[in-house]
């Protein structure tokens, strides 16, 4: 069976609503051009065009302009509270950079609880979790000077430093035969943040609502293969073994779950 | 593929969910790693990465979080003192031999 066929076929047992179908299926046209560019999928997005109304169609075409520009580097497209956030931490690197110590701290702050729930989901200790995140804070001090703004996010940098610090000392101690369960079975276990103001925690509820809802949508093979990956720092090898899936699929999961991801989650931002 | 092999731009964009992820396995990994240290422009293969870890950590905000502890912070800031230390006194160790030196010029 054609790749693109089997990408329909999973859509179809698990429809994404409204324009956001269409939405993935051109993103999965120019995302993986090598598989999803067969009849199927042509047919598939002429027709979804078709009955879009016209002003919808416009509205879409806006979109991709949009998307056009971000791809070339403009940042208009990114929404306020990302671009507020953005313009803070470059700037609050920007003084690290210059060894201000006072900068680092309100980067801790704001980011640590971030590192610390992503280290402790991993590892599962919170010792073992708090040393990760004195790790990334010190890479963080150190390489501040080379951190391009450009290129993604301080909230990346600090998620993916803490994630692969975790994720490397899960791999050195081998302790990867634990137990599997969702994100959102684990809460029990963690420790809340210190009292966030009322404005922060609406802030952040409704972060994890929008993250959640887009999961909720991802079929739930591709949404098990990202929980695997991404919370238990499985690799796609442990992951194949562990759902006894072929190594392929797993991969294929993986690449069908982040585009849907990102469509998604921009969706949900606009 | 092998290590040795250079991986192309392509062959990366095959994989890069997979390493931005840091779920590949240990052979792909240093792959990919190498083919964004090979001389070439990357700038596209750089953006997907960096695209992909923006969106994944995004899932963290699935985790409620969690403050470390007070004792966290408190050894960031004694690393950070005995790094500058250590680079104080290799400085010092640097401009020794050239001290020593002019002395003997004298």
């Amino acid at each position: 069976m054609p790749a693109s066929t089997l990408c329909l076929l999973e859509d179809r047992r698990h429809p994404v609503p409204g324009p956001l179908r269409r939405a993935f299926l051109q993103a999965v046209r120019q995302a993986l051009p090598g598989w999803a560019s067969g009849p199927n999928i042509e047919q598939c997005l002429k027709k979804e065009s078709d009955a879009l109304p016209a002003s919808d169609r416009a509205a879409s075409r806006r979109r991709r302009g949009a998307e056009v520009d971000r791809e070339r580097g403009a940042d208009s497209s990114l929404p306020s509270r990302y671009a507020r956030e953005r313009s803070r931490d470059r700037e609050l690197l920007t003084r690290v950079a210059h060894g201000d110590v006072a900068a680092l701290r309100e980067i801790y702050d704001q980011h640590a609880p971030r590192a610390m729930a992503i280290a402790f989901r991993i590892l599962r200790r919170v010792e073992e979790a708090e040393d990760i995140v004195q790790e990334t804070f010190l890479e963080i001090w150190r390489r501040a000077p080379q951190f391009d703004p450009e290129r993604g996010g301080a909230v990346a940098w600090v998620v993916t430093i803490a994630r692969s610090r975790a994720i490397d000392r899960l791999r050195a101690t081998a302790t990867v035969d634990r137990t599997i369960d969702t994100a959102a079975n684990a809460p029990d276990l963690l420790s809340p943040a210190d009292f966030p103001s009322p404005t922060v925690e609406v802030e952040r509820r409704r972060e994890q609502k929008r993250v959640a809802r887009a999961m909720a949508v991802l079929p739930p093979e591709q949404r098990k293969t990202i929980e695997l990956a991404y919370f238990e720092g499985l690799s796609q090898s442990e992951i194949a073994t562990r759902t006894s899936s072929p190594l392929g699929t797993v991969k294929m999961r993986v690449k069908l779950a982040l585009t849907k991801l990102s469509l998604l989650l921009k969706e949900e931002e606009t | 593929m092998s290590v040795r092999d250079q991986m192309s731009c392509e062959e990366f964009r095959d994989m890069v969910d997979g390493y931005a992820l840091a779920v590949l396995d240990p052979g792909e990994l240093l792959a990919c790693a190498q083919h964004l240290n090979q001389p070439g422009p990357h700038e596209r293969c750089l953006q997907t990465v960096n695209e992909i870890r923006d969106l994944t950590a995004e899932l963290v905000d699935l985790l409620p979080p969690m403050a470390p502890r007070p004792v966290v912070w408190d050894g960031i800031i004694a690393r950070m003192s005995a790094d500058a230390e250590r680079l104080r006194l290799e400085r010092v160790q640097h401009q020794r031999p050239e001290a020593t030196s002019h002395q003997g010029q004298a």
